[in-house]
């Protein structure tokens, strides 16, 4: 009898087996369930936004190439602070429309990478603390700027500018505008004695608006500068002498045992050697080597050219950098 | 249940459980390789995205961001949302309609995401891929897009595949109808063959009903099986009426008997002689006993021996040869065979050759002992005559050489008598123990001529009645015994005088003292007793010397046989016949190692 059951069982059973191999299996990852009516609060989301920024030390730049290709810069010198100094960091943008002197100075950002020019504004504008200044690539704590045309031009010395037309970098540029403007004054000439100048907005649109010849000299950097000449793009004319460098500054209301603890981390940065690792191309910043200690008294007399131009009250159209 | 159905029901399980199997790995790998390719797409879409919408992220222009979500939503089928994290961690834009829902408020946004990966959700019941990217790897801002994971192409094709493969298992379970059928119908119909071929049916060969190959080869052998039957059954008859003609034409009587003493089978030989045997038991049939006989050699047989005997019956007066084998049966069982061999007329010979050869070796018997008989005279007579030529021989040359020779001796006896009477007075002893040297020498050398001259010249011995235990006596006191020898006599009182020559018989007992004497030179006992014996009297000589070996016990009488080295073998040969001259003999009875007996008879009715 069992036997006889036994037989006519066996077929059905396969095939429900089978059925459910064929049709019902279903092998994947657990998977949460989302309720799209389950709804936020404005409130939660401002709570939530209040605990995700909680004790973030915001650090500020300004673009250089790109958002990632910066990013990938900094992102790497953050992650040394942070475990130097135990504090979470995160990196900002300038956005459109603001400027970086006046987020350091209202506290946007706690921190920022700036340069002379925009640290003598925001110290002037909202009292920000100097903390270090950058080491260049050969250990030295300033920058220079230079006075360039092309190779085939028949101008030989800044005196030789006058008349003819100018191209600056970004109007905020320490190294693109103010000293190349202080060179320019050291040689008796002023925006008058030109036949035309323009801010181009940064040190590339610099070289590029006078390797096109839409100018007939150009001021940026020292280091682009001299890349650019040993390619055999441009001839450099002039070189200046050493002006303070970039540095970072903290927003005044950032407590001091931080500063103090930050300031520390900082000049224990050792860029070519044990903290190497992990780096992008941080030879290509003003901070190439490390850091020194920085102290207002540094930028005494950029600040004075600064007021010589009348470059401290353009406070409303951005900071210098 | 029938093989074609079982045959069947087999097909469609294996059509069943392939096609299902094959049809699960294809679906699977297809839904594998289609949520591959939307990852992929995901990614390209999500990298492509947060490339487009980063700056407007940046600079936080949320109004820009959300229409480029919306844009990309729209024409995006798949895309059931998308939203945007700044670099704040908070979501700037996304399309969800009413809000933003409260679980992607806690989507971990504090992390700060370096590469772009993939979240699965169930929203409504669909499947979703949540991809999301980052803006800028390394930092919080990320871009997420959820996606339904099954496109409409692999939802159809998926859909096709199961339908074929359904069309194609039902397509299976027909064909497995319907081949079942085919293949089982010849198998059927060569089973029923089979059947009647069990049954002894081997006349008919069976048809080939189709069914392939296969089928027909199985048709041809089951054919070819029921010829070779057919063939062997008619081998089998003719053999066996073989063996009938052999068993009835052998002139040996055969049966055979079961192990219940049942006759299976007489061959006509016995059954001339026995009679019919069918219903009566072997004792009975051959020994008209109504029990087993005590003799049966049955049990043995049956436990595997085959024993050989002989029987006589008296109920034909015949003696059989007989040879019991077991017989294995063809169920399994033993049976006895038994082959009569009649022997009477052989055995009759036999007793006749018997009393031939009994007859012949009484005859042969009586020629053995006339032919050793007479050698034994002939070696008898041979050695006589040797021995009288020699001893002719001895004799003459003993006559002359011994009186040659006593003369000088008795004169260097009388020399050294001389010497020993003047030396007295010199008192050297060196001398007189040469002079006695001298003495003792010249008595042995007497000696030897004496023996030679009494060998060659037995006297006629001069008889008179004689004592002799006092001749025994005498005859001691003149031997030379060394001290380690005892000497053991043991007389008998009361005989009576002999009627011998005393000196020859003295002469006889001093060769055997001396005899004696020389065996023991180690020191030992010398026994001489005096007995009575019926008629005889006895002297024994028993000492426990070296003893004579069997070998020369023979020769110790013979004339010049010796085995000293001073003696010239004369002496047992002279006392021999210093014996038989006064009617006595000489017995000896030696063992080598042990010691001799001899043995000096005198016979009263001689004397």
């Amino acid at each position: 009898m069992f036997r006889a059951q036994h037989k006519i069982m066996w077929l059905p059973a396969i095939i429900v087996i089978n059925a459910l191999m064929f049709f019902g299996c279903d092998y994947g990852p657990e998977r949460k369930e989302i309720d799209l009516k389950d709804i936020a609060t404005e409130a939660e989301i401002q709570k939530h936004a209040a605990a995700e920024n909680m004790d973030i030390l915001k650090f500020g730049f300004d673009l250089r190439a790109s958002p990632q290709e910066d990013a990938r810069q900094y992102l790497p010198f953050l992650r040394y602070l942070e475990d130097a100094t135990g504090y979470k960091f995160d990196l900002r943008f300038t956005t459109k429309g603001s400027n970086i002197v006046d987020n350091l100075g209202q506290g946007v950002i706690q921190l920022a990478a700036i340069g002379a020019g925009s640290y003598i504004e925001a110290q002037t504008r909202y009292e920000v603390v100097p903390l270090v200044r950058g080491l260049n690539v050969e250990g030295k704590t300033g920058y220079q700027s230079v006075i360039f045309t092309t190779p085939k031009s028949r101008i030989k010395k800044i005196e030789d500018l006058r008349g003819k037309r100018f191209a600056f970098g970004s109007v905020t540029s320490t190294q693109s505008h103010i000293i190349p403007r202080i060179m320019l004054a050291e040689s008796g000439l002023t925006l008058g004695d030109l036949a035309a100048y323009e801010y181009t907005g940064s040190h590339r649109n610099c070289a590029n608006a006078v390797t096109s010849g839409r100018f007939d000299a150009g001021g940026m950097q020292d280091v682009m500068g001299k890349n650019i000449e040993a390619d055999g793009l441009i001839r450099i004319i002039k070189i200046s002498k050493y002006y303070p460098s970039s540095g970072i500054s903290a927003n005044k209301n950032v407590p001091a045992e931080k500063l103090t603890k930050i300031k520390q981390a900082l000049l224990d940065f050792d860029p070519k050697g044990r903290h190497a690792a992990g780096l992008y191309h941080w030879e290509r910043t003003e901070m190439a080597t490390g850091f020194c200690e920085a102290k207002d008294e540094d930028y005494a007399e950029l600040r004075n050219w600064m007021r010589k131009f009348d470059l401290l009250r353009q406070g409303k159209e951005g900071a210098i950098q | 249940m029938k093989l074609h159905v079982k045959l069947a029901l087999l097909v469609i399980f294996l059509i069943l459980a392939t096609g299902s199997l094959s049809a699960f790995l294809v679906s699977q790998t297809m839904h594998k390789a289609t949520v591959e390719r939307l990852e992929k797409q995901a990614m390209l879409i999500g990298a492509t995205m947060a490339e487009h919408i980063t700056h407007s992220v940046i600079n936080k222009e949320v109004v820009a961001v959300s229409e480029a979500l919306e844009f990309f939503l729209e024409r995006m089928k798949d895309v059931e949302y998308v939203y945007v994290v700044d670099f704040d961690g908070q979501v700037s834009a996304h399309t969800f309609k009413g809000g933003l829902p409260r679980a992607f408020l806690e989507h971990k946004s504090a992390e700060k995401i370096a590469t772009g990966g993939i979240k699965r959700y169930f929203i409504r019941g669909v499947k979703i891929l949540d991809i999301y990217y980052p803006l800028i790897p390394g930092m919080r801002a990320h871009l997420h897009i959820g996606m339904k994971e099954y496109d409409q192409f692999a939802s159809v094709m998926i859909l096709r595949i199961s339908g074929v493969a359904v069309a194609i298992m039902l397509l299976g379970f027909l064909i497995a109808v319907l081949m079942s059928r085919r293949i089982t119908r010849p198998l059927s119909l060569l089973s029923d063959s089979l059947r009647s071929f069990g049954k002894g049916e081997t006349e008919k060969e069976v048809k080939y009903f189709g069914g392939g190959r296969e089928i027909a080869e199985l048709t041809d052998s089951f054919n070819r099986m029921i010829v070779d039957k057919r063939h062997a059954e008619e081998t089998v008859r003719f053999e066996r009426n073989k063996l009938i003609n052999i068993l009835n034409s052998m002139e040996d009587g055969i049966y055979i008997v079961n192990q219940q003493y049942d006759i299976e089978y007489v061959n006509p030989v016995l059954k001339n002689d026995f009679g019919p045997f069918e219903g009566i038991k072997c004792y009975a049939y051959f020994h008209d006993r109504t029990e087993i006989c005590p003799w049966c050699k049955n049990q043995e047989v049956f436990a595997g021996k085959t024993v050989r005997w002989e029987w006589y019956s008296s109920k034909n007066q015949r003696t059989y040869d007989l040879i019991d084998t077991p017989m294995k049966n063809a169920d399994g069982s033993i049976s006895k065979l038994e082959i009569f061999r009649d022997i009477t007329e052989h055995k009759r010979a036999e007793e006749k050759l018997k009393k031939y050869a009994e007859a012949l070796e009484e005859a042969r018997n009586n020629l053995e002992q006339k032919v050793h008989k007479r050698t034994q005279e002939l070696k008898d007579a041979h050695e006589m005559l040797v021995r009288k030529e020699k001893l002719m021989v001895l004799g003459q040359l003993s006559s002359s050489v011994g009186h040659e020779l006593r003369n000088p001796l008795g004169v260097i006896k009388n020399a050294c008598y001389f010497l020993n009477m003047k030396i007295e007075t010199i008192q050297n002893e060196a001398v007189k123990d040469n002079i006695e040297i001298m003495n003792r020498e010249i008595n042995t050398a007497n000696k030897i001529i004496t023996d030679l001259l009494d060998f060659a010249r037995i006297k006629e011995p001069i008889r008179q009645n004689t004592d002799i235990n006092q001749l025994i006596a005498d005859t001691l006191s003149k031997s030379l015994i060394p001290e380690n020898i005892r000497v053991n006599p043991d007389f008998v009182e009361d005989i009576a005088p002999l009627s011998i020559d005393p000196i020859q018989v003295g002469q006889i007992f001093l060769n055997l003292i001396e005899n004696a004497v020389q065996a023991m030179k180690k020191g030992g006992t010398l026994k001489i007793s005096t007995r009575l014996i019926d008629d005889a009297t006895e002297v024994i000589f028993d000492d426990d010397g070296c003893g004579i070996s069997e070998k020369n016990l023979e020769k110790i009488f013979e004339p010049l046989f010796t085995t000293k080295v001073k003696g010239i073998g004369l002496g047992l040969a002279v006392s021999k016949s210093l014996a038989k001259a006064n009617r006595a003999s000489i017995l000896v009875k030696s063992e080598e190692g042990k010691g001799s007996k001899f043995v000096v008879r005198f016979r009263e009715k001689e004397v």
